[in-house]
């Protein structure tokens, strides 16, 4: 029991949890600022400059706009925080302890929508234009982005006719495998508000988004969040649709091949793309998005 | 100093997040400071970001001679970044009001309405310049020396 | 698709970024900050009276000699004084404006001391030497370089005894 405990606390607070995933978090942000600083001949930040931004906004005094609600200003990063941390927890990463349950997938799928919850309600708490319609349009963007999402992690619970992360971990690869994970990686863009789907934070056009008036702390903890959503987005791509190899040692250097990969692929397609209109998201999801989760599905259901 | 304290400071000095104000220039400095984000120069290399939100950022960058219309903002938006706070005129026009002086649209000084930092000096003053003043500016916050700074510390 | 050829080349290429300490090359035209070499300055106040935002000044309150004052915070980088000092006193060879949290360094103040009129004792600012040489290309002796330490009216003095020597010296 007290090992049971143990080995939960480890998996929040250390790996997959907290420290480690953030560490990670931290690394993939530097990779993804630094490759785009490349990619536009640009020098770029040095290693362990999202960290030293993470730190100095936790140096700030809090700033708390009038005729905000400062219980839910408070209250929404950790949320976020919160919610992410215990979606790490339930994914089998290599390294990982806690045993695995029916139905933890839809919690996952669950915990995954509340960072975008709470983004879009830190938008309206905000009492500023430019937060409220940065909020309005990752509601949107919602709508768009979990058609391929949700139609992918369906296809493949389909497939092995279970909501285990376990056994969907260990399903053999087949031709559904590879069509979900398209339609997987064809949302992971907009999840991570990357261009050309950065529509909720488009700089230019409502300044900081949802996160206008936050500061310090608080907006510290949002891009922590942010970083271990990454994360846990390449960790549900690698648990979902990688083939699970029997040698520990091989594994962990497969995830973090493939991580590497997935943000070396999301920062090419940001540097190398503008943004688009929330109409044009909308169509490329409806349409291609579609088109993908379709092939997926139909796959499950044939197959 | 303890560790944390030293890491802090070490994180204020590598990450100077800026906001820009014109209050009143003629542009030729703020044309100054885009190059700073340019594979040229870029600023990203000692952390420095432009940020959209006064909320977000740690440095003001001002360019500009105090013109009556744009008092208002720029004191709102000094009140408006969280503290620790610094300010760097770039310029000679918020140093003195340069060509302006004396003009009745032309309030002063910008040291006579929000406590100046850094004054980087030219006309307009060159990019890489502009950035060393964002990093003379960044190491004042990490040795707590900035007006805002000592301001708070005096009991 | 020209975007991917863009990203591939810079990918390639090391940045094409400069250290921030790596300051670029200032042409030979460039307008830096000025700087005055008071020994050749006459006091003659061009420079004051064709500066644009009025950084240069002149302070002729005090009994030893007139100040020269400039403020760096107020200059427009004109140029303008070093086209119009007669004795080329300023300069601006390219150095850079500085950066500083202390704006009493953007101030310069150089005194430029009266001497008594070797005649008529009277205190004046002596066309220098250096301004001198500029204009004759040669170091002037004996009674011409006398002449520099007196003021307007004795030179003038100075100048019909001199007539007057020569022609009533010769004529008789």
């Amino acid at each position: 029991m007290m090992v049971e405990i143990g080995q939960y606390v480890f998996a929040v607070l250390l790996w997959p949890g907290l420290l480690g995933a953030a560490a990670l978090g931290f690394f993939y942000l530097w990779i993804a600022r630094k490759l785009n600083a490349r990619l536009q001949g640009r020098r770029g930040p040095p290693f362990f400059q999202p960290f030293f931004d993470f730190v100095k906004l936790l140096g700030k005094e809090t700033v708390v706009p009038r005729g905000v609600n400062p219980a839910l200003f408070y209250a929404l990063p950790f949320i976020a925080l919160t919610a992410t941390v215990f979606g790490l927890v339930i994914v089998p990463v290599p390294g990982h302890a806690v045993a695995s349950f029916p139905g933890d997938i839809i919690l996952l799928l669950y915990l995954l929508e509340v960072p975008v919850i709470c983004d879009v309600m830190a938008g309206y708490v905000s009492q500023s234009i430019y937060g409220q319609v940065s909020a309005m349009r990752e509601a949107l963007m919602g709508l768009a982005y979990n058609v391929p999402l949700l139609a992918a992690v369906i296809a493949m619970a389909q497939t092995a006719h279970s909501f285990r992360i376990g056994t969907l971990q260990s399903a053999p690869f087949g031709v559904v495998t590879g069509l979900a994970a398209i339609a997987f990686l064809v949302a992971v863009p907009a999840r991570l508000k990357s261009n050309p789907f950065s529509i909720p934070n488009a700089e230019q056009e409502i300044v900081a988004g949802a996160h206008v008036e936050y500061n310090s702390a608080l907006l510290a903890i949002f891009e922590l969040s942010h970083a271990l959503e990454v994360v846990l987005l390449f960790d549900a791509f690698f648990v979902l649709f990688v083939p699970h190899l029997d040698s520990v040692l091989a594994n962990a250097a497969l995830y973090f091949l493939i991580s590497l990969g997935l943000i070396v692929l999301v920062t090419l397609a940001a540097a190398t793309t503008a943004r688009l209109t929330v109409k044009q998201a909308f169509r490329f999801y409806w349409v291609w998005g579609g088109l993908a989760a379709g092939a997926a599905m139909a796959a499950a259901v044939i197959g | 100093m303890n560790i944390f304290a030293k890491l802090l400071a070490v994180s204020r000095r590598k990450s100077p997040w800026i906001y820009t104000v014109n209050s009143g220039s003629c542009n030729g400095c703020d044309i100054e400071i885009g190059p700073c984000v340019s594979p040229r120069y870029d600023g990203e290399q000692i952390g420095m970001l432009r940020q959209g939100s006064p909320k977000h950022a740690d440095i003001l960058l001002v360019t500009g001679a105090m013109t009556k219309r744009a008092r208002h903002a720029v004191l709102e938006i000094y009140a408006q970044m969280p503290s620790p706070k610094a300010v760097v005129a770039i310029g000679s026009c918020p140093a003195s009001g340069n060509v302006f002086a004396g003009s009745p649209t032309v309030d002063g000084p910008l040291d006579t309405f929000i406590p100046v930092d850094v004054w980087v000096s030219g006309c307009p003053p060159r990019p890489q310049v502009i950035i060393a003043g964002v990093a003379q500016a960044a190491q004042l916050l990490a040795e707590g020396r900035t007006a805002d700074q000592q301001r708070r510390a005096k009991p | 698709m020209g975007i991917f050829s863009i990203v591939w080349r810079n990918f390639g290429r090391s940045a094409r970024t400069r250290h921030p300490t790596d300051m670029p090359p200032t042409a030979s035209t460039f307008r830096g900050l000025i700087e005055q070499d008071v020994g050749l300055c006459t006091g003659c106040k061009a420079c004051a009276t064709v500066c644009a935002p009025k950084a240069i000044s002149f302070d002729e309150e005090h009994e030893t000699g007139i100040t020269w004052n400039f403020f760096a915070g107020q200059c427009s980088f004109c140029g303008l004084c070093v086209q119009f000092c007669p004795t080329n006193a300023i300069t601006n060879r390219g150095k850079l404006p500085p950066v500083t949290g202390d704006q009493s360094r953007l101030r310069v103040v150089h005194e430029i001391r009266y001497q008594p009129c070797a005649g008529c004792g009277r205190p004046i600012i002596p066309i220098p030497e250096a301004a001198l040489e500029q204009v004759y290309g040669t170091k002037l002796t004996g009674s011409e370089a006398a002449q520099r330490e007196l003021c307007p009216e004795c030179r003038r003095k100075e100048a019909v005894r001199h007539i007057h020597d020569a022609f009533l010296a010769r004529g008789g």
